[in-house]
């Protein structure tokens, strides 16, 4: 009876929506109070046949700038998550609020103060300015995760590696980075998904130049074609969904490592 | 000395971990300091590993210890768990920047002597707590120290897997010469295996010696007493209790250890059984005698709580005024 309701559940707000998605992009109306669309048609598969060349480009776009958001989260956090985890000074806590605001703030407080700062330095219309502001609105996610692996397992493994001979370069890379591997991907995966999805800060910062499949799906998600907009919901789902898959598969030699010590 | 602690002190946040600890270890030799949990033992091991720095005090190493180190293998192991036992047992070479080949075949000879070879590609969850130990024990002599630093390496061992470990890291330990400093709260264990002992109590080193010269004479009850179950018998008990000889001539009490006490049922003795505990080859005899709860090994099996017993005293312990 349990996993009765759980699975009315999952396919409650999992499947359904997505069924939703793929009806609506098969058909070409679907109005209340119909059951079932009135027509089916391909009409958005072929739009996308069409427009694939620019589909894919937006795509490429932006899964590229939030890869790179998700690494230079971790550059810019590693450090700061070791010493929230690992030390205890006065004012740590006022310190880690802080830190946390930008994921606080709506992303529009920071991102229009950041857009003039950033014509000044020449990042606006840029991939690297887009790539900064992505970072900086999302990297709050990629701190507390990575203080929480940090804390996760203790200071031993660090001592040990450099008992015997590690650089600190060395211990970071061949043995905390492993271990932070599972928290690395936690907070990556949000870093992610707040990138891959960001409309307004991809915007505003890129100015256009740089190009976002948020971007590309947008003006169809306001237009009155619901189904070319269903389809391309779906394909915007794809990316992360084989992200997921890969990095499932990667992280399965950690289901054994999960049972180390600490 | 090949290796000599010299007053070495230690705090945290105001507390005192250790408190002026001197002692000496020659080359080859293996050197167990014994205390109970919090007593100072990790972090003396720390100091000497240079992971933390003393507050005063100093180690000198008659071996450059920045270019042969001393080697801490750590009570959990803390193997590497992302690695397999080979990547971990060469983590030490390949921060040295050795040859690829010759990291494989120092590996293989360390992972060979130690038992390992067949586990090479194993990640450490898919060992025993024993192959872990050997696997932490070969990634530190692999990088050859100057001094191995083992931190309660029977701590997470069955009983019976202790003695053996003992006779283990003894006969490595002589095979390579190894000076070698272990901390462990396993008496047992720590008397078979090593030259020396040193017995660590609130951060300071109270007695240092030969195993059988600390457990004959420790010097203090506080010592005796962390070595085994030991009674503080005053003065006005010594005649009861047959204590005599010049050790008790002048002493306010003397320390007894429960194996030096001799139990007889008599109806006419001074001691009363209050308790009988079974403890296998023997039971555990704790008794009254006027005031004083006294503790023997007994082999008795007639023997009764409420019996009334003699007792003799074999040898006792000089307690030196402290108590």
């Amino acid at each position: 009876m349990r996993w009765a309701l759980l699975l009315l559940a999952l396919a409650t707000f999992f499947a359904l929506p997505l069924a939703l998605l793929l009806v609506n992009a098969l058909s070409s109306s679907w109005a209340f109070p119909d059951l079932l669309p009135a027509a089916w048609d391909g009409r958005a598969l072929r739009f996308l046949w069409r427009h694939g060349d620019d589909i894919a480009r937006a795509l490429l776009s932006s899964t590229l700038y939030s890869l790179a958001a998700v690494l230079l989260t971790l550059l810019m956090t590693i450090l700061p998550a070791k010493l929230f985890a690992r030390h205890d000074f006065s004012g740590k806590r006022l310190l880690e609020g802080l830190l946390l605001l930008p994921a606080l703030l709506p992303p529009m407080v920071f991102a229009l103060g950041a857009h003039v700062v950033f014509l000044r330095l020449g990042l606006a219309d840029t991939a690297p300015g887009v790539v900064l502001i992505l970072a900086v609105v999302s990297y709050p996610y990629m701190l507390r995760a990575l203080t929480a692996g940090y804390q996760a397992y203790g200071e031993n493994f660090a001592q040990c590696a450099i008992n015997l001979g590690a650089s600190p370069l060395r211990v970071l890379l061949t043995v905390e980075l492993p271990l932070l591997l599972p928290s690395l991907v936690a907070g990556g995966t949000i870093v992610f998904l707040v990138a891959f999805s960001d409309y307004f800060l991809v915007f505003l910062i890129g100015g256009g130049s740089v190009p976002a499949y948020s971007g590309y799906i947008f003006p169809l998600l306001n237009s009155s074609d619901r189904s070319v907009a269903s389809l391309l919901t779906l394909v915007f789902l794809v990316v992360p969904l084989v992200f997921f898959v890969v990095i499932d598969r990667g992280l399965a030699r950690y289901k054994l490592v999960g049972r180390a010590e600490g | 000395m090949f290796l000599e602690i010299a007053s070495l002190s230690k705090a945290y946040q105001g507390r005192t971990v250790l408190h002026r600890v001197s002692f000496a270890v020659a080359e080859g030799e293996l050197v167990s300091i014994i205390g109970p949990s919090g007593s100072g033992k990790t972090t003396l091991l720390k100091l000497i590993a240079g992971l933390e720095a003393p507050d005063e005090g100093r180690i000198d190493c008659r071996a450059d210890l920045r270019q042969d180190p001393a080697i801490l293998v750590f009570q959990d192991y803390v193997l590497f768990p992302t690695m397999t036992v080979f990547d971990n047992v060469a983590f030490g070479l390949r921060a040295r920047r050795m040859a690829r080949q010759d990291v494989a075949e120092r590996v293989m000879a360390m992972l060979t002597y130690f038992g390992l070879a067949e586990l090479a590609r194993r990640l450490p969850a898919q060992l025993s707590s024993g192959q872990q130990q050997r696997v932490a024990l070969a990634r530190a002599m692999v990088v050859g120290p100057a001094v191995l630093l083992l931190d309660e390496p029977f701590a997470n061992l069955d009983r019976n897997l202790k003695g053996a470990t003992a006779e283990f890291i003894r006969s490595f330990q002589q095979e390579y010469r190894i000076t070698t400093l272990c901390v462990t709260h396993d008496l047992q264990e720590a008397m078979m295996m090593s030259d020396r002992i040193g017995v660590l109590l609130d951060g300071s080193l109270r007695r240092y010696d030969r195993p059988a010269a600390v457990y004959r004479h420790p010097g203090s009850v506080a010592v005796a007493s962390f070595l085994g179950e030991v009674a503080v018998v005053p003065r006005r008990l010594f005649t009861v209790l047959g204590i005599a000889g010049e050790a008790a001539g002048v002493a306010e009490a003397v320390g007894v250890r429960a194996e030096d006490v001799d139990v007889r049922r008599d109806p006419e003795g001074a001691a009363v059984v209050e308790e009988l505990l079974f403890a296998g080859p023997f039971s555990l005899c704790r008794m009254a005698i006027d005031g004083l709860r006294l503790c023997a090994y007994s082999e008795d099996e007639m023997l009764r709580r409420g019996d009334r017993v003699r007792v003799t005293i074999r040898s006792f312990i000089g307690v030196e005024g402290e108590r």
